[in-house]
């Protein structure tokens, strides 16, 4: 069987970029990605993507058009949020091992700190949440967090200074990475110093305003310009539960999943089943950190913190030199996150880690990275697990 | 709290009976009539058991706060002038968790498993849009 394999990434110019559009940045991080894969445009025959949040639903077709990729075999969509470059990856893993393509491009790309996005209408375009029985109560997506947050507070005993954690072991990362948006150190104080968006959570608990784009080829083993760098899947998975606030909180009734106890365990169990790796086989994790308490859910039911204890485990345990280093080029906290994008960037420097290409973030002999990607306030979640090549 | 620069929610066939509910004062949710369950929010299907045999009951209005957060910062949204903003999720006492606003409280009485009382807010002619003020 055909073995599908990550044969090249790519990431646009991030943070404030006012002299491009959309679609110039998106173009860029494709081009590089393709390049980065040892493949020429025409070579690609498949695209997905996340259509930028005021553009047209027919957005990848008209990105492909824009490239000059004329006959695909799969042109798609994927709006799930941040999940969705997650989704799309094991989408575009099943289209090349069933010979549906021969090589995916996944590209997405957000001007969201110089393209006039308000609130609104982000809130009305990507459906993140639900406009008839919450948006009229004024919840933003801070506020849907916070909602989290303040349960979670509530069941495990954890407080604003353990979240804080998360952000400042971010903002460390971050600092040695050149192209991350905030680079200087902070402190517990810090965070907890920051104005309140939504109670608990502060300014330095949301993730950044970005503009930026990436882009990965997803092409069979041995196809590429270089099979040494080709990022090979271990284990893939992911999980979705129900939408409205009120929905999460019942839960599925089994006494297993509700607001706080997300599906990511369920994901997370499919791709270590698959990969046949335990938690202490990882070397590197990129948890999607749309909020640092959208962090500390993810590492509780994914197993490899205790309850509660998320925020004492980065600290203790996510740096550089760590048991499990997170997060290494900052994340959407810290590096950038343009939006449904903004998981991109995860999966582009997990493939930098196992690659040995992450120059001062280097996890020292990373060859095992586990990514996740989450939207829809904790709700849908994929977990990948990805390896180094055994070429 | 003042009036809300409110969103408003767009009025169907599948719960056009809750807001006229809303609108005379009182709540009402569809009943399962072969669980017996209530759902939240409005729809044409029984959220637990598939059945499409419901009946619209009045509910008590009382609940518990499941969660909380206030909203400081809005910016981009049509209420961002509007805040701070009291967003309660409420466990009600016929099961179904609901989001909400909490409005004429004290301090202490905003946190998890504090009693709340429906009450209503009119938005517009359409509109009246259930809240909760803490339980006497
Ligand atoms: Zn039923």
């Amino acid at each position: 069987m055909t073995e599908a394999v990550i044969a090249g990434v790519g990431e646009s110019k991030i943070g404030k970029v006012p002299e491009l559009t959309t679609l110039g940045i998106i173009v860029d991080a494709a081009l590089k990605a393709i390049a980065d894969a040892g493949l020429k445009v025409q070579d690609i025959d498949g695209i997905i993507l996340h259509p930028a949040f005021h553009m047209s639903p027919r957005y990848h077709i008209i990105v492909a058009e824009t490239l000059g990729i004329y006959v695909k075999t799969l042109a798609d969509t994927e709006m799930a949020g941040g999940a969705s470059y997650g989704l799309a990856l094991e989408r575009a893993k099943q289209a090349v091992e069933s010979g549906l393509c021969k090589n995916v491009l996944l590209v997405g790309g957000e001007k969201l700190a110089t393209g006039h996005l308000s609130g609104s209408a982000m809130m009305a375009s990507v459906g993140a949440h639900n406009l008839d029985w919450e948006y009229p109560y004024g919840a933003t997506i801070p506020s849907y967090y916070a909602l989290l947050a303040q349960r979670y507070f509530h069941e495990t005993g954890a407080t604003e200074a353990d979240l804080a954690e998360i952000a400042v072991m971010t903002r460390r990362h971050a600092g040695r990475n050149p192209r991350a948006t905030y680079r200087d150190p902070i402190t517990v104080e810090d965070v907890l110093a920051s104005p309140i968006i939504s109670s608990p959570l502060h300014r330095l608990d949301c993730s950044l305003v970005s503009d930026g784009a990436a882009a990965y080829v997803v092409s069979a083993k041995g196809a590429s310009g270089d099979p040494n760098r080709e990022v090979e899947f271990l284990g893939i998975g992911q999980a979705q539960s129900y939408y409205h606030m009120g929905q999460l909180a019942e839960g599925a009734g089994d006494g297993r999943h509700d607001l706080v106890h997300t599906v990511v365990d369920v994901a997370g169990d499919r791709a270590f089943a698959q990969s046949g790796l335990s938690r202490d086989d990882i070397d590197v994790a990129m948890i999607y950190d749309s909020f640092t308490v959208t962090v500390a859910v993810q590492l509780e039911d994914l197993g490899f913190a205790e309850r509660g204890g998320a925020g004492a485990f980065m600290r203790d345990h996510g740096d550089l030199g760590g048991k499990l280093p997170i997060n290494t080029h900052g994340g959407l906290l810290s590096f950038a996150h343009p939006g449904a994008c903004g998981g991109m960037m995860s999966f582009v420097e997990a493939v930098h880690q196992v690659r040995g290409e992450a120059e001062d973030r280097q996890v020292a002999g990373a060859e095992v990275a586990l990514v996740t990607s989450a939207s829809a306030v904790a709700s849908n979640f994929t977990v990948s697990i990805l390896g180094a090549s055994r070429a | 709290m003042g009036t809300i620069h409110r969103p408003l929610p767009t009025i169907t066939p599948d719960h056009v009976r809750f807001w006229e509910a809303a609108r005379a004062g009182r709540m009402e949710l569809q009943r399962c009539n072969d669980c017996g369950r209530f759902w939240y929010y409005p729809g044409p299907v029984c959220h637990y058991c598939s059945s499409r045999d419901f009946t619209w009951t009045p509910v008590s209005g009382k609940g518990t706060i499941y969660s909380h957060t206030v909203l400081e910062r809005a910016k981009g949204n049509p209420f961002e002038d509007d805040v701070p903003i009291t967003i309660v999720l409420v466990r009600l006492e016929e099961g179904p968790v609901m989001m909400s606003n909490l409005i004429d409280y004290e301090p202490g009485e905003l946190r998890i498993d504090a009693p709340v009382v429906v009450d209503y807010e009119r938005v517009d002619d359409e509109v009246t849009l259930p809240v909760f003020r803490p339980a006497a």
